[in-house]
């Protein structure tokens, strides 16, 4: 074969024998196996038992938050759509890292809030995460900006419930 | 954003977030093609490895080796193609301890429609140029984690 890296062969075997846009494809398996590779050395320091990414995405912007954060509220800023935050949110909750409480000034909302366990494992988390640049070692910090600027429009696709989620059977 | 990261860390944390979310998302479209044809993408991507391959088999360690799924649920993967009638396994010519498996006609035919489909309909919303970018860039990171080595 010659080529040994699976991905770099999918391609070429795509071009051979796909009548068609060979970019998309090729360039989906490549996000796939991408996110598997950060996702595992990630693990490594950060078991998922502990929080995963999703979670710690979630907790990060509630963290960051100046006011408690509703659901919808929550899913803006992430981009998301509430249905994905609304089961991450579960999880947490069930982790004890976040509460839902009622917005005082609206008693139909539920609001958001990190709990201090749920802050230690941000801290936690982001300190072990930071000693191995989140996964990307392989990039420097003008390419990991070129890479948001590359797939923002991947996903912007916020209407549909997909974006973030734990459900690992295509991880 | 707080104050535990430095501008450059968070910059990180989002390349790695974004990077998660995007195969996501690109795995749910190709999720979404495939569901006409009864196949998940892990299943379809082992009947193009065996329709790619010269003799249309090869052997399930190999199959893990090759492909996105683990190597742990290459056999559930397989029982499955089989029970469809898409795969069956076969002993190895000359050592019997391997266990190939083997693509059928109707293997062949799913996975050529399967993948006209996705050439003409999965469009991840970037243009060609930025998809060879990311793709570049992809293999830089897989480089450096030693993913690429390694297999």
């Amino acid at each position: 074969m010659g080529v040994s890296d699976p991905i770099q062969q999918g391609k070429i075997n795509w071009i051979q024998h796909a009548n068609g846009n060979v970019g998309p494809i090729s360039t989906a398996t490549a996000l796939i196996r991408g996110s598997q590779v950060i996702q595992a050395s990630s693990a490594a320091v950060v078991p998922p038992s502990e929080v995963t990414s999703a979670q710690l995405e979630v907790l990060v912007a509630l963290e960051s938050a100046e006011i408690p954060a509703s659901l919808t509220g929550l899913a803006r800023a992430l981009s998301l759509h509430p249905t994905t935050v609304a089961r991450t949110v579960n999880r947490l909750a069930r982790r004890g890292y976040a509460v839902r409480s009622q917005d005082p000034e609206d008693g139909r909302v539920a609001v958001l809030n990190i709990t201090p366990t749920g802050r230690s494992v941000v801290v936690r988390a982001l300190t072990q995460l930071k000693t191995i640049k989140f996964g990307l070692a392989g990039w420097d910090t003008d390419e990991a900006e070129r890479f948001i600027k590359l797939v923002a429009p991947i996903l912007d696709t916020s209407s549909s419930p997909t974006g973030l989620s734990d459900s690992s059977e295509v991880r | 954003m707080s104050d535990h990261l430095t501008s450059e860390q968070w910059t990180y944390f989002n390349a790695a977030s974004s990077l998660v979310r995007a195969a996501n998302i690109v795995a749910h479209q190709i999720d979404d093609l495939l569901k006409p044809h009864e196949l998940t993408f892990a299943r379809y991507e082992v009947l193009l490895l065996l329709s790619w391959s010269r003799r249309g088999r090869a052997g399930l360690t190999r199959i893990g080796d090759q492909l996105l799924v683990h190597q742990a649920s290459v056999t559930g993967v397989v029982d499955r193609l089989e029970a469809d009638g898409f795969v069956r396994r076969i002993g190895h010519d000359s050592d019997r301890r391997i266990t190939l498996a083997q693509i059928t006609n109707e293997g062949r035919l799913v996975s050529a429609l399967a993948t006209k489909t996705i050439a003409e309909n999965l469009d991840i919303g970037v243009s060609e140029d930025h998809a060879f970018e990311v793709f570049e860039l992809i293999q830089k990171l897989r480089l450096a984690s030693k993913d690429i080595q390694k297999i």
